[in-house]
């Protein structure tokens, strides 16, 4: 299933005049420190770190840093030996990271996996089975803008 | 008791500021690579007769700092064969329960690699395990090539406990053929923890031979772990299925 997917398939329950953008919108502002976007099964997503409302700091040598909006994603991975996927595809000239960690809010101190490729080239990591994870998409570097759009899929292993 | 004797340990080094290699031995044919800032010595695990590597990082005693460049600091064992081998399983045990500093993921270090004779692009080695830092336990990251171009395939699994388990089982080969299994805390038995396998497409790794040497111990650290870990870690009961060592624990004699 894919984002278009999800947008049509909630076509029908939308009041008259409401765009498919607010959708996605909604959703990321409704998330907080402790209640994260869930996602269950593959799936894609569009968002922007612009409507995030978490802000953590990230730990990078024993320095502090916090630039940006996060926008956090929860998800559990079922058991298997093959190996599932998460990409991140940041709009051109926006720098987004991702990162996979096993706990939430706070720091980043429970990431034990991070991937930033620079503005707009996607971001990809293997996930392992059989964890409860975190994924946060955050804005790790300097450079304005501070925080954009972007894709993110997610892709389960098969059993 | 256990605690007693790594105490020991860690004094005796720390005021010497030499490997007792006097006392053990390590097992033909593994060979023996020190460098700076980093000590090793081999022991038993507290009434365990198993021996291990155990690791001493201690800042005080080898003042680490950012400003020293590359990461040099290494111990560890190595053997080379004199054929390759296209399937081969190697185990061990990682004990990080005395390991301090180790809670970002910017401080790894490279426990154990298998080689090929041939390098493609720019990559020796068939697999790498290194040991990254996290909160609580630190992670697993495996590393293996893919033929065709693609880039390295690569696993970081967040351990659950401060120490584990770990069996890899790495296949050259082309297609399918090539994949890299590996067990944590699990049996070779069971179903494995995970494969590498490019998505079930295969490593297709025949270019790389296969494996002619295996190195275990402590190298390839980043400056981030170098300056900020400190105490021990410990790895033991390491085992392979190579013909040239032994399938149990390997037994460090004494000299």
């Amino acid at each position: 299933m894919t984002a278009s997917d999800d947008r049509m398939s909630l076509l029908p329950w939308l009041a008259v005049g409401t765009s498919l953008w607010l959708v996605t919108l909604t959703c990321a502002l409704a998330q907080t420190c402790t209640a994260p976007i869930n996602v269950s099964g593959s799936a894609n997503f569009t968002a922007s770190t612009c409507a995030g409302t978490i802000d953590m700091p990230f730990i990078n040598s024993g320095t502090t840093f916090n630039r940006g909006p996060d926008v956090v994603y929860q998800f559990t991975v079922p058991a298997s030996p093959n190996l599932g996927s998460v990409t991140l595809q940041p709009d051109p000239n926006i720098d987004l990271a991702l990162f996979l960690c096993t706990g939430k809010c706070s720091t980043y101190a429970t990431c034990f996996n991070w991937v930033d490729n620079g503005p707009g080239n996607a971001d990809t990591m293997s996930i392992p089975s059989g964890f409860d994870l975190f994924v946060v998409i955050a804005h790790p570097s300097p450079a304005t803008p501070l925080c954009g759009n972007f894709s993110l899929q997610i892709t389960y292993p098969s059993p | 008791m256990r605690k007693m004797l790594r105490d020991c340990i860690a004094t005796a080094l720390l005021v010497t500021g030499t490997v007792h290699a006097q006392d053990y031995a390590f097992p033909v044919p593994f060979q023996h690579f020190n460098a700076s800032f980093a000590q090793v010595t081999l022991n038993v695990v507290g009434t365990d007769p198993t021996y291990g590597m155990w690791f001493f990082i201690s800042q005080t005693a080898v003042v680490p700092t950012l400003a020293q460049a590359g990461p040099t600091a290494a111990d560890f064992m190595y053997y080379v064969r004199p054929k390759a081998l296209t399937s081969v399983r190697y185990e061990f045990e990682v004990d990080t329960s005395e390991l301090t500093g180790d809670t970002d993921s910017s401080r790894s270090v490279q426990l154990f690699a298998a080689s090929s004779p041939v390098v493609i692009s720019s990559w020796p080695q068939l697999l790498t395990i290194d040991m990254i830092g996290g909160t609580p336990y630190p992670s697993l990251r495996f590393r293996t090539p893919r033929g065709g171009n693609q880039p390295i395939e690569q696993i970081t699994i967040p351990l659950t406990a401060s120490t584990a388990t770990l069996r890899v089982e790495i296949n050259v080969g082309s297609g399918t053929a090539g994949n890299v299994r590996y067990w944590i805390n699990a049996a070779y038995v069971d179903p494995p923890t995970g494969i590498l396998n490019n998505a079930g497409a295969g490593l297709d790794n025949a270019a790389w031979t296969g494996v002619i040497a295996a190195a275990v111990g402590m190298s390839s650290m980043t400056d981030a772990f170098r300056a900020n870990a400190g105490g021990t870690f410990a790895i033991y009961h390491i085992a392979s299925s190579d013909d040239l060592l032994f399938w149990d624990d390997f037994s460090f004699g004494y000299q």
